[in-house]
C-alpha cells in the first residue's frame, strides 16, 4: 500500500471537495428523478382512479351482467 | 480475587455449552417452523442465518486477542447471558407474526420471512460464535500460554474444544428429542439452560464471589421456572399468546409439542380446525364435503373393499368411507401423541368409526408403511391425503418412487387418489407448473389418470383402463349401483363436479407444457409449491429463484471459482508472505469443507427419508452420528494429521471431492441392500461425512496459527470459515440445490467445489512464491486493497450471474393482451395465430383487417447500438401502418427517449411501395442508427406478416446499404485512428493537442460516438450492433479494447471526445492561471469514486436489466445538445470544474475511464510507446503500471505540467504532492 494512510483535508481543498459534492449531487438528482424515457406497457407505478372505478361499478359495468368468458351449458341429464 | 479455572472445568463448560447450544437451536428452529409454515425455505434460512451469526461472533472475538484473563471474563458473561437471551428470543418468535401483521391464512412473503429469521437468530448465534475462540484463549491461558502463540498447543486446544462441542451437540440433540420436549415442553426446557450455564459460570470463576452469586441467581431462576407450578403456567400462557398471533379469530382448544412438531386444535363458532406447525390442516365438521369425497373415491374405485387412508382422518372422511360395504379400512397416522390430543375433539361419528372393527389405526410413517407393503393386503383404494407437497418431507408422497411403491402394494386393479391445491377457473404459470408436476409423475406410475378440477384438484389413477374416469354419468351409475342403506350424496352433482368443458381445459393446461417429473432424487414438486407460495405472497424473490434455477449448477460454482482465482492472483503477485497465502487458502478450504459437509448431510437425510421413511428418532440418530464423526475427526484424525497439514489438507479436500462425486453411485448401491444393512450403511455414511469435515478443522487451525501466531485469532477465523461454509450449505442445499439439480447434480457441485478449493492450497505449498510478470504489476492501486478485493469479487460474480441469466433468459415478448393491441392499432377483436410465428389479426373500425406482431421474433438480426429492438407493429391489409410501439431494447436511454412519439408519427405511412427508410422519414433526433434499426425491424415484420395474415406480401425489400468504406463517418474515423500511431509514438504535446481537437470534432461534434457506460453494459452482456449495421462503432470498440490491452487507456488520453473537451478547457484554464491541484491524500481517495461508480453501474445494470441509470455521464448527452435538467447541470459543473482541475470528470467520476484504466495493469506492449517520465507527473502517477495513468503523455515533454517534478520512485515511500495553485 503506497497511498497515504490518513486524510489530510485542508481548508484549501474545500473548493475541490465542494465541486466533488456538487457533481455527486447532480448524479443523485438525475437518478432520483428517474429516466426520461417513457415507461413500457404495464411498467412503473399505477394509481387507481377511484372515481372512475366507482362510476363503472355503479353503472353496472363490472357487475350486473354475466362475465363474457362464461357460456351457458346444457343442464346435465340423469 | 478470581483464580484461573482448571482445565477440566473449561472442558466441562464447553461440553455443557455444546449441549445447551443444540437444545437452544432445536427450540428456536421449532419456533421458526411454527411461525413460518415449516418448509425447507424457513429451515434453510434458519440454519443459514444461525451459522452466519456464529461466524460473525467468532470473528468479532478477535478483539480479545492476547487478552487472556479478559477473554475468560467475557466468556463468563456470554455463558450467563445466553439462556436469558434464549428466553427472550422464544418470546420474540412468538410475537413475530404480530409484528409482520400477517392475517390468518395469509402467507408471509419470502423476503420478510428470511429477514425475520435472520434477525431473530442474531443474539444467540452471535453469542455462541463468540464463545468458541474465547474458550480457546482461556484454555491457552490455563495451559500457561497466555499469548496463545504455541502452534501445537493452539491446535490441541481448538481440536479438543471442537470435539467437546460436537459431543455436547450430540447429547443435546438426543436429550431434546427423546426427553425434554415430551417431559418439560418448550419453556421449561429453555429454563434448564439457566440452571446448567449458571452452575458452569460459578465453577469457571473459583474464588470470585460476584460470579458465584450471578451464577447462583441464574441457576435459582432456572429452577424456579422448571417447577411445574410456574413453568406449566408460563407454557400455557405463551401457547395462547402464540396461537392468537398465528391464527387470529380462532380460540385455542388444545395444543401439544411432540417430537414431530407442534400440533393445535382451534375453534371458531361450531367449527374446529387442526393446525400443524402453524398451518391449518383442515376444519370440521363439513359433512357435505366428507360425503362428496367418500362418494367420489368409492365411485372412482368402483366399490372398493379394502382401503388404505394416509392422513385426512379428522374431517369425517373415515366415518363416511365406513358407510360403504367395506371389509377393511387401514388409517395410518404418523404422530401418535398429536392424535391422542385430537381424539377427544373428533366428531361423534369419527370416534364411533375408530371403534368400528373394520377400521385399524396404525401409527407409522406413511411412506415407510407403503414401502413395507407386500401386495398381499390387496388394497383396491389408496387415499393419499397427506397435505400439499409444501416441504421435502411431504413431497415424499408425490414422487415417482412412492407411486411405484403404492402400485406394488395395492391390488392390480386398485386406484390411488390424491389431492393438491389448485385453481378453480384459471391456471397461471405457477399453478400450472405445480399441478402438472403431480399429474405427470402420477402418469409415470399409472397409465390412466382422472382429474377432478377445482380449488383442490383430485387425481385418481389406475393401471388398468376403464377404472378411473372423468365421465360424470359413469360415476353416477357406479354410485347408484352401490348397495347402500341410503344414497346420501346427490348423484347428479357429479355433473357439476365434472363439467366436460372445464375438465378438457384443465387436462389441456396440465399437459401443456408437460410438468416436471418429481422423483426422490430430484424432488421438484415442493420447489414448485414454494414458487407458488412466493407468488401468492407477492414475494419479489420468486422471479430470482426461478432465474437461478434456469441457470443450472453454474451459480453455485462461480463463487468458489472466483475466490480461487483471486487467491491465486494474490499468492502469485508476491506482495504477501507464503504463510499468509497458506492461511488464506486454508480458510477457503475449511469454508468449503463446512459447505460440503452440511450439504452432504442434507443429501443423506433426503435419501434416507426416501429410502427408509421419515422416522424422526432415526433422523436425530443420523445427525448424532454425524456429530460423533465431527468429534472424532477433530479430536483424533485431524489432530494427528496437523503436523503434516501441508499435504494433509489438500489431500483431504481431494478425498472429499472424490467422495462427493461417488455419492450418487454409493446411494444407488445402498438402495439395493436389505432393511438392517441399509440403515447401517446410512449411519456409516453420516459418520464418514462428519469425520472428514471434522478432520479439516485442526488442519486449518494449524495453517492459520502459523501465520497469525495467536490461538484466539486462528480458532476464531477457523470457526468463522467453517460456520460460513455451513451457512451457505444449509441455505442452498434443501431449498435450491436438491430440488433443482437433484442428488446427482448436487453431488457434482459439491465435488467440484472441494476440488477447486484444493488448488490454492497446493499452490501456496508448492507453487512459486511470485510470478515475475505479475509481481511487476502488483503495485497497489487503491486506498484499501481489502475493500477493492471485495468489490472486485462482487462485480465479477454479478457479471457472471448476468451472463448466465442472459443465457437462460426467455425470448422476446411475442404475446400481447387485447388492451395493448387495441391501444396501438385502433382495431379490435384480435385473434391470436401461433403459426408460422405468433401474430394477431383483428378488425379496424373502417372494416379493414389489421395484423399485429412483435418485430424481434423476425428481426433479431437487425441491431441498433445495443442489439435488437422489439416493436409492436400493427399494419392493415393495404400495407398502411396502423401503429407502432417500442417494447424493449438495450439502446442508450437518451437515444430512445422520444422513440414512441417518433414511432407514433409513422402511423399512416404506407409500406405497400417499399420498406420505410430514412430517405422517407426523418430520423429520431440524435439517434440515426437506432432509427434505422427500428425502421428495418418494422419493415421486416410487416413484410413477414403479409402472407400468413392476408395471403399476400405487403412490402418490398430494403435497398442495400452502401459499403462501409463509402460511409464518410467510417472513413473519417479510420483516418483518425491511423493518424494516432505517429502522434502517439512522437510524444509531441503540440501534435497531441491538434489530435484532441480532431477527435473532439469528428467523434464528438460530428458523429457523437463516444464510448459510454451503455456500451460497456451492452458489451458485457454480449449485446452489440451488427458489424454491417454499424462498422464505425465496431472499429472504435475494437480499437479501444486492443489499444487498452496493449498500451493502457490510450482511448482516454487521445480519442475520447469528452476527455478532449475537458483537456482543452483545462489547458485554457492553465493559461488563465486557474489550474489547481488538490492535496494528494484527498485526491487519491476521490479518484476511487470512479471505480465505485463503475461497480454500481455494472451491478445495477446487470441486476435490473435496465441501462437508464447508467445515463448520468454527461458525455452521453453533451454532443447531442441535451443540456437540460440534472444532466445539464452536471455538464455545466463538470466542464467548469475541468477548467480548474485537469480532466475533472475523467479522473474522479468517469466509469468508462475507470474500466479502461485497468488496462494500465496489462499494457502488454507498453515498451513500444514513448518513454514516459513518471517523475514529472502532476497527477500522482508513481509507477510504471500505476492504474491511474490516462496515457496523456504530457510528462514526455513536460509542457502542460503544473507541479514541480518529484523524485523517481524506487523502493521508498511515495511522494506526497502538496496541493497548491500555480
Amino acid at each position: 500500500m503506497t497511498g497515504p494512510r490518513r486524510w489530510h483535508v485542508r481548508r484549501r481543498d474545500a473548493p475541490f471537495l465542494a465541486l466533488v459534492a456538487l457533481t455527486l449531487a447532480c448524479i443523485g438528482g438525475f437518478l432520483a428523478t428517474g429516466s426520461d424515457s417513457p415507461a413500457g406497457p404495464g411498467g412503473g407505478w399505477r394509481r387507481i382512479d377511484r372515481d372512475a372505478l366507482e362510476r363503472r361499478i355503479e353503472a353496472g359495468d363490472l357487475s350486473g351482467r354475466e362475465a363474457l368468458w362464461y357460456r351457458a351449458v346444457e343442464p346435465a341429464r340423469r | 480475587m478470581t483464580r484461573l479455572p482448571s482445565r477440566a472445568s473449561l472442558y466441562v463448560a464447553f461440553l455443557v455449552l455444546g449441549v445447551y447450544a443444540q437444545i437452544a437451536q432445536a427450540l428456536l428452529v421449532r419456533e421458526g417452523l411454527v411461525a413460518f409454515y415449516g418448509n425447507e425455505v424457513s429451515l434453510g434460512a434458519f440454519f443459514g442465518s444461525w451459522l452466519f451469526w456464529t461466524a460473525v461472533g467468532s470473528l468479532a472475538a478477535t478483539r480479545w486477542q492476547g487478552r487472556g484473563e479478559e477473554a475468560l471474563g467475557v466468556l463468563r458473561v456470554v455463558l450467563l447471558l445466553l439462556p436469558v437471551v434464549l428466553l427472550l428470543e422464544l418470546g420474540l418468535f412468538r410475537a413475530v407474526r404480530w409484528v409482520l401483521s400477517t392475517a390468518a391464512g395469509e402467507l408471509v412473503p419470502l423476503g420478510q420471512l428470511l429477514g425475520s429469521i435472520a434477525l431473530l437468530n442474531l443474539p444467540t448465534g452471535l453469542a455462541i460464535g463468540l464463545a468458541f475462540p474465547l474458550a480457546v484463549q482461556g484454555l491457552r491461558l490455563v495451559e500457561r500460554d497466555p499469548a496463545g502463540a504455541d502452534v501445537p498447543g493452539a491446535v490441541r486446544a481448538a481440536s479438543a474444544l471442537y470435539a467437546l462441542d460436537a459431543f455436547g451437540a450430540l447429547a443435546g440433540g438426543l436429550l431434546i428429542t427423546f426427553v425434554l420436549i415430551d417431559a418439560l415442553g418448550v419453556w421449561r426446557s429453555a429454563a434448564l439452560g439457566l440452571v446448567g450455564l449458571g452452575a458452569v459460570v460459578a465453577w469457571l470463576a473459583p474464588g470470585a464471589r460476584a460470579w458465584h452469586a450471578a451464577g447462583g441467581i441464574a441457576a435459582a431462576a432456572g429452577v424456579l421456572l422448571v417447577v411445574p407450578a410456574v413453568g406449566v403456567a408460563l407454557d400455557t400462557a405463551m401457547e395462547r399468546w402464540r396461537f392468537a398471533a398465528l391464527q387470529p379469530g380462532l380460540t385455542l382448544v388444545d395444543a401439544v409439542e411432540t417430537r414431530y412438531g407442534h400440533f393445535a386444535v382451534g375453534r371458531r363458532g361450531g367449527q374446529l380446525s387442526t393446525v400443524a406447525d402453524g398451518r391449518v390442516e383442515g376444519s370440521f365438521p363439513d359433512p357435505e364435503a366428507a360425503r362428496q369425497d367418500a362418494a367420489y373415491y368409492h365411485s372412482q374405485a368402483d366399490g372398493p373393499r379394502r382401503i388404505l387412508l394416509l392422513g385426512g382422518v379428522a374431517g369425517g372422511l373415515a366415518a363416511e368411507l365406513l358407510r360403504y360395504p367395506l371389509e377393511r379400512l387401514v388409517v395410518v397416522q404418523s404422530d401418535e401423541q398429536a392424535f391422542a390430543r385430537l381424539r377427544p375433539h373428533l366428531l361423534a361419528d369419527d370416534r364411533q368409526a375408530l371403534a368400528d372393527p373394520r377400521l385399524s389405526l396404525r401409527f407409522a410413517d406413511g411412506r415407510q408403511y407403503v414401502n413395507d407393503l407386500s401386495g398381499t393386503e390387496g388394497f383396491d383404494l389408496v387415499l393419499v391425503l397427506a397435505g400439499d407437497p409444501a416441504s421435502a418431507q411431504a413431497n415424499r408422497y408425490y414422487t415417482r418412487q412412492f407411486y411405484a411403491a403404492v402400485r406394488r402394494g395395492m391390488a392390480p386393479d386398485g386406484v390411488l387418489c390424491t389431492a393438491v391445491g389448485g385453481a378453480s377457473n384459471y391456471f397461471g404459470r405457477e399453478v400450472q407448473g405445480y399441478g402438472a408436476s403431480v399429474f405427470r409423475t402420477l402418469g409415470q406410475a399409472f397409465a390412466h389418470v382422472a382429474v377432478l378440477p377445482g380449488d383442490t384438484q383430485v387425481y385418481c389413477a389406475s393401471a388398468i383402463p376403464g377404472r378411473v374416469t372423468e365421465d360424470p354419468a359413469l360415476l353416477e351409475r357406479r354410485y347408484l349401483g352401490m348397495p347402500l342403506e341410503e344414497h346420501r350424496f346427490p348423484a347428479i352433482a357429479f355433473h357439476s363436479l365434472l363439467p366436460a368443458e372445464h375438465v378438457r381445459y384443465t387436462r389441456a393446461r396440465l399437459g401443456d407444457p408437460p410438468g416436471e417429473l418429481n422423483t426422490d432424487e430430484r424432488p421438484v414438486t415442493y420447489w414448485l409449491n414454494m414458487v407458488l407460495w412466493g407468488k401468492l405472497s407477492a414475494s419479489g424473490l420468486v422471479g430470482g429463484l426461478e432465474r437461478l434455477r434456469a441457470m443450472g449448477p453454474w451459480p453455485y460454482l462461480l463463487p468458489p471459482a472466483l475466490l480461487v482465482g483471486l487467491l491465486l492472483l494474490r499468492a502469485a503477485n508476491g506482495t504477501g508472505s507464503r504463510a499468509r497465502a497458506r492461511r488464506e487458502a486454508a480458510v477457503l478450504g475449511l469454508a468449503t469443507l463446512g459447505f460440503v459437509a452440511m450439504a452432504a448431510q442434507l443429501v443423506l437425510l433426503f435419501s434416507y427419508q426416501a429410502r427408509v421413511g421419515f422416522v424422526f428418532g432415526r433422523v436425530a440418530l443420523l445427525n448424532g452420528v454425524f456429530m460423533a464423526g465431527l468429534a472424532f475427526g477433530a479430536g483424533w484424525l485431524g489432530a494427528a494429521l496437523a503436523p503434516r497439514a501441508a499435504w494433509a489438507l489438500p489431500a483431504l479436500l481431494g478425498l472429499v471431492a472424490g467422495s462427493a462425486l461417488a455419492l450418487p453411485h454409493v446411494l444407488s448401491a445402498v438402495a439395493g441392500l436389505d432393511g438392517t444393512t441399509v440403515e447401517a450403511a446410512y449411519l456409516g455414511l453420516c459418520f464418514a461425512a462428519g469425520l472428514l469435515t471434522g478432520a479439516g478443522f485442526p488442519l486449518a487451525v494449524d495453517r492459520t496459527q502459523r501465520d497469525t501466531g495467536n490461538a484466539l485469532r486462528s480458532s476464531a477465523v477457523s470457526q468463522g470459515a467453517d460456520s460460513l461454509g455451513g451457512a451457505a450449505g444449509g441455505l442452498l442445499t434443501g431449498a435450491l440445490l436438491v430440488p433443482t439439480l437433484g442428488l446427482a447434480g448436487t453431488s457434482g457441485v459439491l465435488g467440484a467445489a472441494a476440488a477447486l478449493a484444493a488448488v490454492p492450497l497446493l499452490y501456496a505449498e508448492y507453487g512459486p512464491a511470485r510470478l515475475r510478470w505479475l509481481a511487476a504489476r502488483a503495485h497497489p492501486a487503491f486506498p484499501s486493497p481489502a475493500v477493492v478485493g471485495a468489490l472486485g469479487f462482487v462485480v465479477l460474480f454479478a457479471g457472471g450471474m448476468a451472463l448466465l441469466a442472459r443465457g437462460a433468459a426467455p425470448g422476446p415478448q411475442v404475446r400481447f393482451d387485447a388492451g395493448l393491441l387495441e391501444a396501438v392499432s385502433g382495431a379490435t377483436d384480435f385473434a391470436e395465430r401461433a403459426q408460422p410465428f405468433v401474430h394477431y389479426v383483428g378488425l379496424a373500425p373502417d372494416g379493414r383487417a389489421v395484423a399485429a406482431l412483435g418485430s424481434e421474433q423476425l428481426a433479431a438480426a437487425v441491431r441498433g447500438y445495443g442489439g435488437p429492438i422489439n416493436l409492436l407493429v400493427a399494419v392493415d391489409e393495404a400495407g398502411t401502418l396502423r401503429g407502432v410501439r417500442h417494447l424493449a431494447s438495450r439502446e442508450t436511454p437518451s437515444y430512445v427517449a422520444g422513440i414512441d412519439d417518433w414511432l407514433g408519427r409513422l402511423r399512416g405511412q404506407s409500406l405497400a411501395d417499399g420498406p420505410l427508410t430514412l430517405d422517407r422519414v426523418d430520423a429520431l433526433s440524435g439517434a440515426t442508427l437506432t432509427s434505422r434499426a427500428a425502421l428495418d425491424s418494422l419493415s421486416l415484420a410487416v413484410r413477414a406478416v403479409g402472407p400468413p395474415a392476408f395471403g399476400r406480401s405487403l412490402a418490398g425489400q430494403a435497398a442495400p446499404r452502401p459499403p462501409a468504406w463509402r460511409q464518410p463517418g467510417f472513413v473519417a474515423t479510420l483516418a483518425l485512428l491511423v493518424l494516432l500511431a505517429p502522434v502517439y509514438r512522437s510524444g509531441s504535446d503540440r501534435a497531441r493537442v491538434v489530435y484532441l481537437v480532431a477527435a473532439l470534432a469528428v467523434l464528438g461534434v460530428w458523429l457523437n460516438t463516444p464510448l459510454t457506460e451503455i456500451d460497456v453494459l451492452n458489451l458485457s452482456l454480449g449485446q452489440f450492433a451488427g458489424l454491417a449495421d454499424n462498422p464505425q462503432r465496431w472499429l472504435l470498440i475494437a480499437f479501444a479494447a486492443t489499444s487498452t490491452v496493449l498500451f493502457g487507456p490510450v482511448w482516454c488520453g487521445y480519442l475520447c471526445p469528452f476527455g478532449a473537451l475537458q483537456e482543452l478547457l483545462g489547458r485554457a484554464g492553465r493559461l488563465l492561471r486557474l489550474r489547481s491541484y488538490p492535496d494528494r491524500s484527498v485526491e487519491t481517495r476521490v479518484r476511487f469514486v470512479k471505480y465505485v461508480l463503475l461497480a454500481a453501474v455494472l451491478l445495477v445494470g446487470w441486476w435490473t436489466g435496465e441501462t437508464w441509470r447508467a445515463a448520468f455521464d454527461p458525455m452521453q448527452h453533451v454532443f447531442a445538445g441535451r443540456w437540460t435538467g440534472w444532466v445539464g447541470a452536471l455538464t455545466v459543473v463538470v466542464l467548469g470544474a475541468a477548467v480548474i482541475h485537469f480532466r475533472f470528470w475523467c479522473r474522479y467520476f468517469c466509469p468508462v475511464g475507470a474500466l479502461l484504466n485497468l488496462g494500465n495493469k496489462l499494457a502488454l506492449a507498453g515498451r513500444f510507446g514513448p518513454a514516459r517520465r513518471i517523475e514529472r507527473c502532476d497527477l500522482g502517477v508513481t509507477h510504471e503500471y500505476d492504474v491511474d495513468c490516462i496515457r496523456c503523455q504530457r510528462c514526455v515533454e513536460g509542457r502542460d505540467l503544473g507541479l514541480p517534478h518529484h523524485a523517481p520512485p524506487r523502493n521508498g515511500p511515495p511522494p506526497i504532492l502538496g496541493g497548491r495553485r500555480e
